[in-house]
């Protein structure tokens, strides 16, 4: 439904878009991914055709829509809804005209209008809010207007600029399943651009992983956060423990040793003994054993602070060593350890990840 | 039984003497604005005299007319700045900024020397363009006349109306979040319906409130009529006031009535216009997290290039002339021997006269500069963080003379004086003018003050307060300092209209006061065209001098560039 390839676009002398390619298969949702500034945004605006790029294709619908500086259809011709962030419902037409406006512009029938735009508004629950004006909406009945308006005429695609952003927490829960009712019901393709990684995880079929211009990695959500292609992803995509760390031993049996302890993993490196690396794991990779015999890999340190959260602990752990690292780790409440007690962090090794320094 | 008195000062408790001051201040601002209205309405209070006024009068009749009639301008000047504000905001143009620069200081050039320009181009006689027009072989008469109300409505579009409107409504455009616009591209409609549909009815309210406000000034507009209207026959509001109380003796009661009548006109406006003002779509209007620019392709060029020709016939064309104007040895006329000579400008530099008016300008316009800044903040500062008593009211009285023409708060301060002896001190000195000029810049003054004030951190002051510091040392020690940039531009602002001045002071002015924007009136009224344009090149390159350092000081209405 969506075929991008080799997307550029700089402005000024900043290349924001740096040949990216993906596509999207009918009904998918794929969510861009990334922090700010990372270039998703952009990615977003040059598949609407609201920037033209300097480089690559964007197909829609099987269609060439943009290719470089030669091909680019005006956004009005491309087939497709917008959501941003802003909503940017218009403060001068009422719920009704803001979501029967893409019918209009096509020129339809006014009395289909009217039966579309009435069953848009049964399908985002706005019930009799019809001919309020926006002005007089909540935060998360313009956000509906705004999905209504775009899904009304039924886009090809629907681009969605960090939908739920503007909305307070629970809220932003009860939307992220609505919003994932509708396009299952409606069986839209999306296209999702967010900086928030919980929302990417739960909403989406695949995630594309952003970075400076260019997408370091795409695939299905438990894909990218158990499999990470690059230190990046790991670190933006879920909660990460970095050490530092040397590799020993054989390239067939590595060893990594931190501190005055060391660690086996049980993944295949291609790094060769003596490389510095990072160890990072999943704070769910870590477990405490405050007895006396560790088993397995594990790694020994002290207690530096510890810090009471309700529900939980959270340990400051001071891994033994000339060099000075600390992890902060979660812990079981009933697990009460007090500052200064010696402990073993309990390693998984298959969860590990070894990234060159 | 006890007697409970509830304090509560989330702004601060004031200790009683600087809450005295405070009243005083307040109490002050009341006097001075309410005056004037309160003079004109009591002037006029008599029957007969609105029946002489009215009805038995023609002239005073067709003033009122013809102003009315010239106030049209107002709403298509809207629109056409509407157009090249968003033009200039929306697209990426080659030369945009230069236009916009260009725009703004036409916003500040004196329409006086404008007007001489348009009159060496547009004159019956002479004008250039008359002339140029009539050497061609189907044209046997000059096709156009400066002193008509075409003529008047020109010069006004073309000066002021326009470049004011794109200098007003530039924020509003830029305020206006661009997705609004992309949402209705994607939607399926082309550039011009989104224009169409979207833009223009999003910000209908601020069209129509800067309609409102040209129309506002519009009534109050009084050297270009006295300059044009007057050889044509066509007076206006402010035009007629000046020959009733021109008259021996003056005609007040005449020039009271005419005045209650356009002063109330004038009050509905601006009653309208701060309820429409208040009512916009802020709300939802985002944060104006304006994307990229459209793309028009080549098009963009003509834009641009039409966009540089109303720069050239508004302010370099007009610029020009005047400087053209300045070396001719008769005014107009190109074809005599030797046109041009340095003799006006000898002639004036050398005159007692001129150097006192400079120097009675500079003062005028410093004096109101630094008092007026000081004074509105004093007064924005009660308003927006005391809780004196009447501070809502005085709220409301420091916007008044924004819809008090100039030449009414002139004639009713001269009646003031005239009235009673003990006020006999202020007429002709330079102080009753600063005074003057004040009160006419209070409106702008006190309103750009309060949103500046609002801005700082009430935390701010309250730890100045818990320290130990009074309100007043609190006002002086930190909101002062804190507002800085704010003091710099207005105090601009008022300088200039200080400089620009004529219709206010016209009738306070004395021998000793005379200004420089007095002496070109009085010179291009006694048809001393050409010393009157070396006054006008002179005001005009103080007037550039003094907005380009306030524009290195921060007040600017330039486009800051879309950045992603």
């Amino acid at each position: 439904m969506l075929r991008v390839r080799g997307l550029t676009k700089s402005f000024g002398s900043t290349r924001v878009v740096n040949g990216i390619s993906f596509d999207l298969r009918p009904g998918e949702v794929l969510t861009l991914l990334g922090p700010s500034g990372c270039g998703k945004s952009t990615t977003l605006r040059l598949i609407a055709g609201l920037e033209q790029p300097d480089a690559g294709e964007v197909w829609v619908g099987g269609r060439l829509v943009a290719s470089g500086e030669r091909i680019m259809v005006p956004p009005e011709g491309r087939r497709i809804g917008l959501v941003f962030q802003s909503y940017a419902i218009w403060p001068h037409m009422t719920v009704m005209e803001n979501i029967g406006y893409p019918l209009k512009a096509r020129r339809i029938d006014r009395d289909i209008i009217a039966a579309k735009v009435a069953e848009m508004i049964r399908l985002v629950r706005l019930d009799g809010l019809g001919s309020r004006m926006p002005t007089e909406l909540s935060g998360g009945q313009q956000q509906r207007v705004a999905l209504a308006r775009a899904l009304v005429y039924e886009p090809d695609l629907l681009l969605l600029d960090e939908p739920l952003s503007n909305l307070d927490s629970a809220l932003r829960k009860e939307m992220r399943v609505q919003l994932r009712a509708l396009q299952s019901r409606l069986a839209t393709t999306m296209l999702y651009v967010t900086h928030d990684q919980e929302e990417a995880m739960s909403l989406s079929s695949r995630v594309a992983v952003m970075n400076h211009g260019v997408i370091e990695q795409v695939g299905a959500p438990d894909e990218v956060y158990e499999r990470p292609a690059t230190r990046f992803v790991q670190g933006f995509v879920g909660r990460t423990i970095r050490l530092r760390g040397m590799i020993e031993g054989d390239a067939a049996r590595p060893r990594v040793r931190i501190g005055t302890g060391t660690i086996a993993p049980a993944i295949e490196s291609p790094l060769g003994p003596g490389t510095a690396v990072e160890v990072a794991m999943r704070p769910e990779d870590v477990t405490l054993q405050s007895g006396s015999e560790p088993n397995g890999n594990w790694l020994a340190g002290q207690i530096i602070e510890v810090t009471y959260y309700g529900d939980r602990l959270e340990y400051a752990i001071r891994i033994d060593g000339p060099e000075e690292q600390v992890v902060t780790v979660d812990a079981d409440k009933r697990q009460r350890a007090a500052r200064g007690d010696r402990i073993h962090l309990g390693v998984d090794g298959a969860g590990m990840k070894l990234w060159p320094l | 039984m006890a007697v409970v008195t509830t304090v509560s000062a989330p702004r601060g408790h004031w200790p009683r003497m600087q809450g005295a001051l405070g009243m005083l201040v307040l109490a002050l601002v009341a006097l001075v604005t309410l005056a004037p209205v309160l003079v004109v309405i009591f002037g006029a209070i008599e029957a007969d005299v609105w029946r002489e006024t009215f009805i038995e009068s023609a002239a005073n009749r067709g003033a009122l007319g013809y102003s009315f009639l010239l106030a049209l301008r107002a709403p298509v000047a809207a629109l056409i700045g509407f157009l090249i504000a968003w033009l200039l905001i929306r697209i990426e143009l080659p030369g945009g900024r230069l236009i916009e620069f260009a725009m703004w200081v036409t916003f500040f050039i004196p329409l006086l020397p404008v007007t001489l320009s348009w009159i060496l181009l547009l004159n019956p006689h002479y004008g250039l363009v008359n002339k140029a027009l009539m050497s061609l072989p189907f044209v046997h008469s000059p096709p156009f006349d400066i002193y008509s109300v075409g003529g008047i409505l020109w010069v006004h579009i073309v000066a002021s109306s326009v470049p004011v409107m794109v200098v007003i409504l530039g924020p509003a455009i830029r305020q206006l979040d661009a997705s609004f616009e992309e949402v209705g591209r994607t939607c399926g409609s082309g550039p011009v319906a989104v224009f169409r549909q979207i833009t223009l009815p999003i910000l209908a309210p601020a069209i129509l409130t800067g309609t409102l406000a040209g129309f506002i000034k519009s009534l109050e507009a009084f050297e270009v009529e006295q300059l044009l209207g007057r050889p044509a026959g066509i007076f206006v509001y402010s035009t007629r006031i000046y020959d009733l109380v021109s008259w021996e003796p003056p005609k007040f009661k005449d020039a009271m009535a005419l005045s209650t009548f356009v002063l109330l006109v004038l009050l509905l406006i601006a009653l309208f216009y701060q309820r429409l003002s208040r009512r916009d779509y802020a709300t939802v209007l985002g944060r104006g997290a304006s994307f990229g620019r459209l793309e028009i392709g080549r098009a963009r060029w003509l834009v641009s290039a039409a966009l540089f020709l109303v720069v050239a016939i508004s302010l370099i064309c007009p610029l020009f002339m005047l400087v053209f104007g300045s070396f001719m040895k008769l005014f107009g006329f190109f074809n005599i021997p030797a046109p041009y000579t340095i003799d006006h400008w000898h002639e004036v530099l050398v005159d007692p006269i001129f150097l006192r008016s400079l120097t009675n300008s500079l003062l005028l316009s410093v004096g109101a500069g630094i008092g007026g800044v000081l004074i509105y903040a004093v007064v924005a500062y009660l308003i927006v963080r005391s809780r004196l008593p009447g501070r809502g009211v005085v709220d409301l009285l420091a916007w008044l003379p924004w819809s008090i023409p100039g030449i009414l708060l002139g004639v009713s301060v001269l009646w003031l004086i005239l009235a009673s002896p003990l006020l006999s001190f202020l007429y002709g000195s330079l102080a009753s003018l600063i005074l003057m000029m004040i009160v006419a810049q209070m409106p702008i003054g006190v309103h750009m003050m309060k949103t500046s004030v609002r801005q700082i951190a009430v935390e701010l002051e309250h730890a100045s307060r818990v320290c130990g510091a009074g309100p007043v040392r609190t006002f002086f020690a930190i909101v002062l300092p804190l507002i800085r940039p704010m003091l710099v531009s207005i105090f601009v602002i008022v300088f200039i209209s200080a400089l620009r001045d004529i219709s206010t002071i016209i009738f306070l002015a004395g021998a000793g006061s005379q200004t420089l924007s007095l002496l070109m009136m009085q010179l291009a009224t006694s048809s001393n065209l050409e010393a009157s344009a070396v006054i006008g090149v002179i005001t005009t390159a103080i007037v550039v001098v003094a907005a380009l350092l306030a524009r290195g000081f921060g007040l600017t209405v330039t486009a800051q560039r879309p950045s992603r």
